[in-house]
């Protein structure tokens, strides 16, 4: 019997129980200040700490399962290896894409920017500068993260393109919302530019593998698959023997 | 050889043509269970059998589908993309990206519902996407 824990293997928030947490998550942070504005604090808070319980902590082999570790290590979800139909490492397709899999995730961050476009509109003129950009905001990161999902792995600069154009539409919603744009406007976007820059920078720099049960799919990702995949074949070595 | 045994081969094939468990239990007139242990192991074998062509000969695995019966990998000293499929009685075959995809091999595709058409840029594309 196999135990090993999974090194730099991290389990993603898109399927199952983690996603319906990131789906209240979002409901509590984004929606929920703008329809009870004031002692929105606790639930904000609250809806911080339902995103964390969301995020994968960690996998391990176990026996012939595979575990899936989530809300702080608490949840485990186990798929047994015999239960497996395909696993595939989505950014080594000539083609893959999130998007294929995951379709509620890229729905969901479609909600989220068709609502933050709605709330930008009817915003009233001459509000502080941060309910705009709070708006502006997530709809840049909200394409972001669709175009990202979207557009191949293998064609990253496409998505690089798509990134940096969308500091120019926030640029292009704010003048159109305000009617002009400051010094400390443009700082904003630079700023803005750079955690676009990290965000590239954390999409690529991990391997994403797709593992499918016939009940269901699961995302992981890993700074390197090999390990994963050597793991993999010991699981499938040892189920052969028992 | 790779190869999984008759009955299991039998049980898998028919499942992979898109048949459910239960279907091919009363094709076969076996159990449900006999049908859903077959396809457990089924999967197990193929995967242990594309893995270890993957460790002996040093590929870098891209994709395993147990389901349908391939994997996608890449040759690390060719640079070349490589496909693997399991073929009914024939165990498993490889191809390169630029090589020619023999009839067997598309029309066994064509069974399985992978393609619609006897094209190897089709069936790429599938593989690939």
């Amino acid at each position: 019997m196999i135990n090993m824990k999974l090194k730099d293997v991290r389990p993603m928030n898109f399927s199952g129980i983690p996603f319906v947490l990131v789906v209240i998550s979002f409901t509590i942070i984004i929606v929920l200040p703008r329809v009870t504005p004031e002692n929105y604090w606790p639930f904000w808070i609250f809806g911080w700490i339902v995103l964390f319980a969301s995020w994968g902590t960690g996998a391990e082999v176990e026996k012939d399962f595979i575990v899936l570790k989530y809300v702080f290590g608490k949840l485990k979800i186990k798929i047994p290896f015999s239960e497996i139909e395909e696993i595939t490492t989505i950014n080594k397709l000539q083609k893959g894409t999130i998007a294929k899999y995951f379709k509620w995730e890229i729905i969901l961050f479609m909600i989220l920017v068709a609502y933050a476009l709605f709330d930008l509109i009817i915003l009233p003129h001459g509000l502080l500068k941060g309910y705009y950009f709070g708006d502006i905001g997530l709809i840049v990161f909200g394409l972001f993260y669709i175009s990202a999902f979207t557009i191949p792995f293998s064609k990253k600069k496409i998505t690089g393109i798509f990134t940096y154009s969308f500091v120019l539409l926030a640029v292009l919603m704010l003048y159109l919302k305000i009617g002009s744009i400051t010094a400390d406007d443009i700082l904003m976007f630079i700023i803005m530019a750079f955690v676009l820059t990290v965000a590239i920078w954390e999409v690529y720099s991990v391997e994403y593998v797709v593992i499918r049960t016939p009940r269901r799919l699961y995302l992981i990702t890993a700074k390197n698959t090999e390990e994963f995949i050597k793991a993999l074949w010991k699981v499938a070595q040892n189920v052969q023997t028992t | 050889m790779f190869k999984l045994p008759d009955r299991m081969e039998e049980i898998w094939l028919l499942k992979a043509k898109g048949l459910r468990e239960i279907d091919i239990a009363e094709n076969l007139d076996i159990s449900k269970q006999a049908v859903n242990k077959a396809l457990k192991d089924a999967r197990t074998k193929l995967f242990e059998m594309f893995l270890s062509l993957a460790e002996v000969f040093g590929f870098e695995v891209v994709r395993i589908n147990a389901e349908k019966g391939f994997m996608v990998a890449t040759s690390r000293e060719l640079k070349k993309r490589i496909y693997f499929f399991y073929i009914p009685k024939m165990g498993i075959r490889a191809f390169f990206e630029d090589s020619k995809f023999p009839e067997y091999l598309l029309k066994h595709s064509l069974e399985l519902g992978l393609t619609k058409n006897l094209k190897k840029e089709e069936l790429i594309e599938i593989l690939e996407t």
